[in-house]
């Protein structure tokens, strides 16, 4: 409520302020400088030409011998100073990235007998007027190093420091990021993770903000990776590659060990690729020269595997296409207009715990997306540019049982059959507009200003039930399978996201070598029920409604005055985006969750004729959402140091510190618990057999469980059948780190990045995905809220050690790559008990799974990961066509790391094997050593 | 000190050496680069116009200043000679082919669901 009451005041101050404002470089960069004689002196009147691939652009050095160039778009440059009487200058191979504002100043001799233009250099490595750290993939390391995912490239930024298995920064697993298609954050308005899937060689840049981030950029608690997609330009451009996996040419190799197999027999029958084929066509170039350029692209990727486990059939295709038009209407106008379309569509996705699945207990996934996107760039002259982006998408996700058939549960097993038994039916949609006003102006220093608007609307759409309406809850070593007990629960829920943001920035140099880089952002963000349920448990339309305030601070100073060194430090708080799981409980939609006994005479009967009676039913209430809640934020702190080494070496170092604060969940205000104390079950491993344990009953449930509250439970209480506190839930999640990176741009024939962080990530909140939100029921029970929940957290990689390397062989012009990277350990895990639903008196399966001892005493072993590639390059046509063929080998040591193990105390059922697999054995290991061979032309 | 205390500045010390290293060796190796020269801390409003360069721009003409900024970037290849040219003919084959084969692959491998 204290941001409310502040917003009239910022709205006021960002109207007095708009009319004034600046510059957005969510998608550009920008070019300034001085221009001198020998002397010192400033030159006005030099004509300044920037070339890139759409054509060139011209300034005029000004009075002051300033020039600028605003908005100019990610790309390679040359920069020419040229003026009568003086030798001209040239900066060739500028490389501009998103947001970057490079200063490159000339010194002018008076002319000699040469008229040759000299070339004096490239553009510097360190940027000392921004207090953000970037570590962007560039096109050079996109294209050369052996770091292609398997699928989609959203999966890019667990190449960049700090980020693994899409924990950025110690935050929520892959639900976290901000994942911005061309300027514009294009994800799931669900919960945050990956919607819109494109292909690996469409990506012209990807920059990963989030250190010190500007206000530009919000509706993230992790990292923004802003994707910038390719373009056509002047020159016809292609680039057509085949990359193949096929058992026939090199089989994958067996990285399960003897002792593997003997800790988890479902481990043995290793996965097998039989191919995975991935084919690009690309083609671009002008329409008309200098005005209207056009960009088409096609994708098919292909993955056939029999998987680890009893499931022998996985079979995924993605065709992909993707078409772009640029065109500069007038020399002050840029326009862009894009289009995908794509699918996914997957047989043999498994239904339940994936070692459980057998090919019956698998779904088909059919899943089609529409993207469209729209751009409008228009120059005020060199000081003012406006942006204006419109990007939105259309998909759906359904999953359908391979077998449609109810679903068997046997609890004296643990294992399922016949079917997975349900449906999942997932619809979205999303349209965001982005536009902003960057402005360049002096007064007290120099000052990059940008005011900016978002807006979003987003819907979703979750259908969930079980084929038949029944789903068998068997006990086969007392009853006859389908003749113990079957429930019976489904829902169809759906939400709408309103979001509108504005923020006001700016860079603003007070001396050439401090910049102050001020930032606010104002969030409103809106949910309501959609669909025919329009209203919420109360009769309102709206059952969320929070204003988010997040101020931005950071400095650069430039310690040497050479651009070569640079200090920087920021605070920011970033608040999360517009998610239907934050209040996704509160809409109405949800059936009863009813329970059936097994009864000839029953009235609702199975397909094999088996009846049942209803014996219970756990209402089905919307919670309700908590008028004071307050959005998920995080607030960053950073310094860091920056160094230019050499002209193509930069060397960074920056310390972080995150604390993520406002975690939701739900809670029952009404219910009263029973503490009670027990030990852990008798198991192989003495050290967990028998230590004590608490935990504790729900004394009310028919009174309180109607009763749900979606809200920050940070400092709720517990209370006892007398009133009495028994504890108070604590919700938190803190990050701190130090991050090294060594970066080498490419010259001399080769190019590299080291990167090291060091951090510790400790919480009662785990970073395993969707856990920051209302959707997240661990404060629901004391069992979980109270009992062994603070230590490291389950994305907690305290050393990682990532190394790029690629490098030009002369002479046979080899390209030799390398992707190597170290976590240690590679994360934290807790063991579980599962308790009986009568020992806590009636709770979801999750609530009952409770912690034996504090979370984090168990690490995952190391991972080490070792990718190479090898490529021949052939140079014809004098150099403007590379043809080349090229072989990826990954986890060249085969190593057997173990990713996953079994967390259940003592043990857990896996389906085909006949002992149950006790606690600490391995869940999964990394992918063995595979081949991969392409062939690619790009001109 | 506690064990997670050494363990952070064990795995600090290694980096933050290098790092003091690499920082004092950094001038000699940028020593030898040719850099533009470096201009004194200050503003723009403080530094003096070259007296002799204004001179020289009150002299230039409209046509000297529009010579000036003569396009320095490679010619484009024109779409005639590029379809005309074995490589544009294969490219252009290659890029029509790509496309064909996705909007096949979307006809027939799409899974499609029943309720849709």
């Amino acid at each position: 409520m204290s941001c409310f009451k502040r917003f009239p005041a910022v709205l006021a101050l960002l109207l007095v302020l708009a009319p004034t404002l600046a510059i957005a470089q969510s998608l550009t960069g920008a070019i300034q400088g001085v221009v001198k004689d020998e002397q010192g002196g400033a030159l006005p009147g030099v004509n300044i030409t920037l070339s890139g691939t759409r054509g060139t652009r011209t300034a005029v050095s000004d009075s002051t011998g300033s020039y600028r160039f605003v908005a100019v778009e990610p790309g390679t440059y040359s920069v020419t100073a040229e003026l009568a009487g003086f030798a001209g200058r040239r900066s060739e191979n500028l490389e501009i990235n998103i947001g970057q504002n490079y200063t490159l100043d000339f010194s002018m001799k008076v002319a000699t007998q040469t008229e040759e233009i000299e070339v004096i250099g490239e553009a510097p490595v360190v940027d000392t007027t921004s207090s953000s750290t970037n570590n962007q993939l560039s096109q050079d390391l996109l294209f050369n190093i052996p770091i292609r995912p398997s699928n989609a490239a959203t999966q890019l930024l667990d190449f960049t420091p700090g980020v693994n298995w899409g924990t950025a920064f110690g935050g929520d697993n892959d639900t976290s990021n901000g994942l911005l298609l061309d300027g514009v954050d294009t994800r799931d308005p669900e919960g945050g993770s990956a919607w819109t899937f494109f292909a690996y060689n469409l990506v012209d840049e990807v920059q990963i903000q989030g250190l010190g981030a500007p206000a530009e950029y919000g509706a993230f608690t992790g990292v923004v990776v802003n994707t910038i997609t390719k373009s056509g330009g002047n020159n016809y451009s292609g680039l057509f590659d085949l990359y193949l996996r096929h058992e026939d040419l090199v089989e994958d190799s067996n990285n399960v060990t003897d002792e593997i197999a003997r800790a988890n027999p479902a481990l043995a029958d290793p996965a097998v690729t039989q191919e995975e084929m991935d084919l690009t066509a690309q083609f671009s170039g002008p329409f008309i020269k200098d005005k209207l350029f056009f960009f088409v692209s096609a994708q098919r990727y292909h993955l056939a595997q029999d998987p680890t486990g009893p499931r022998t059939i996985r079979d995924e295709v993605s065709p992909r296409l993707n078409a772009k038009i640029n065109w500069n209407p007038g020399p002050n106008d840029n326009l862009q207009f894009m289009f995908q379309k794509d699918e996914y569509n997957v047989i043999g996705r498994p239904g339940v715990t994936a070692l459980l699945a057998t090919d019956e207990l698998t779904n088909r996934e059919d899943a089609p997306e529409y993207v469209w996107g729209a751009q409008w760039r228009h120059l005020f002259g060199a000081n003012t540019f406006l942006e204006a982006k419109f990007t939105g998408w259309w998909g759906y996700f359904d999953l359908n049982p391979e077998v449609n058939a109810p679903g068997h549960f046997d609890a004296g097993t643990g294992l399922y059959s016949d079917s997975q038994g349900w449906f999942y039916y997932a619809d979205r949609e999303r349209n965001q507009l982005n536009a902003s006003v960057s402005h360049y102006a002096e007064g007290w220093g120099r000052h990059d200003l940008k005011f900016g608007i978002e807006i979003e609307r987003s819907k979703v759409r979750n259908r969930y039930g079980y084929v038949n309406d029944l789903f068998y809850y068997d006990y086969e070593y007392y009853y006859p399978k389908g003749q113990y007990t079957a429930y019976d629960y489904g829902y169809d829920r759906e939400g709408r996201n309103q979001r509108e943001s504005f923020y006001l920035q700016d860079s603003w140099k007070v001396t050439d070598r401090l910049t102050i880089n001020p930032g606010i952002r104002f969030d409103w963000v809106r949910g309501y029920p959609g669909g025919e349920s329009a209203t919420g448990p109360n009769g309102d339309a709206k059952v969320y409604d929070t204003k988010n305030l997040a101020p931005r601070i950071g400095f650069a100073y430039d310690i040497t005055g050479d651009r070569k060194t640079v200090v920087k430090g920021s605070y920011s708080q970033y608040y999360e985006g517009a998610f239907f799981l934050t209040y996704g409980a509160a809409v109405p939609g949800t059936e009863d969750f009813v329970l059936h006994f097994y009864d000839p005479a029953g009235e609702k009967c199975g397909p094999l004729g088996n009846c049942f009676t209803e014996y219970s039913r756990s209402e089905s209430e919307p919670y309700r959402v908590d008028p004071d809640i307050k959005h998920p934020r995080t607030d960053e702190f950073t310094l860091g140091f920056e160094r230019a080494l050499s002209k193509d070496v930069r060397l960074a170092v920056t310390g972080i510190y995150r604390k993520d604060k406002n975690l939701q969940g739900s809670v029952f205000p009404d219910a009263r618990w029973i503490q009670n104390s027990t030990t852990s079950a008798e198991g192989d491993d003495p050290s967990l057999s028998g230590i004590p344990v608490t935990y504790y009953t729900w004394a009310n449930p028919d009174e309180s469980e109607t009763n749900g509250l979606l809200t920050n439970p940070d400092g709720f209480q517990y209370l006892d059948v007398n009133g009495n506190v028994l504890g108070t839930a604590k919700a938190y999640r803190r990050y701190k780190g130090l991050m090294f990176v060594l970066d080498k741009r490419m010259s001399d024939r080769w190019m590299g990045r080291i990167s090291y962080v060091v951090s510790r990530t400790n919480g009662t909140v785990d970073n395993s995905g969707f856990q920051s939100y209302g959707a997240g029921t661990q404060f629901e029970s004391p069992s979980r809220a109270l009992v062994n929940q603070d230590g490291p957290l389950t994305y907690d990689i305290q050393n990682e050690l990532k190394i790029m390397a690629h490098y030009q062989v002369p002479v046979i012009e080899m390209g030799l790559s390398a992707y190597f990277r170290i976590l240690t350990p590679d994360g934290f895990y807790t063991p579980f008990q599962q308790f009986g639903s009568s020992v806590v008196n009636n709770f979801p399966s999750t609530g009952r799974r409770i912690f034996i001892e504090p979370r984090g005493q168990h690490e995952f072993e190391k991972l080490t990961e070792l990718n190479m590639r090898f490529e021949k390059i052939f140079k014809v046509n004098d150099g403007k066509d590379r043809i080349s063929l090229y072989a990826d080998v990954n986890n060249v040591t085969n190593a057997s790391t173990i990713i996953d193990v079994q967390d259940r105390w003592p043990s857990q059922a896996i389906g085909g094997v006949d002992e149950p697999v006790p606690f600490g054995a391995p869940g999964l290991l990394i992918q063995p050593r595979r081949w991969t061979f392409g062939a690619r032309w790009q001109f | 000190m506690n064990r997670t205390m050494r363990n952070w500045v064990r795995g600090a010390a290694l980096p933050l050496a290098l790092l003091v290293g690499l920082t004092f060796a950094a001038p000699p190796a940028s020593a030898a680069e040719v850099a533009a020269p470096v201009p004194a801390p200050e503003t723009p409003s403080q530094t003096p116009v070259a007296t002799a360069a204004a001179a020289k721009v009150a002299a230039l003409d409209s046509a000297e200043l529009a010579a000036a900024t003569q396009d320095a970037a490679t010619e484009p290849e024109s779409g005639s000679s590029f379809f005309k040219s074995p490589r544009g003919v294969i490219a252009l084959v290659l890029a029509v082919a790509g496309v064909s084969y996705v909007i096949y692959s979307s006809q027939n491998d799409r899974i499609n669901s029943p309720i849709r």
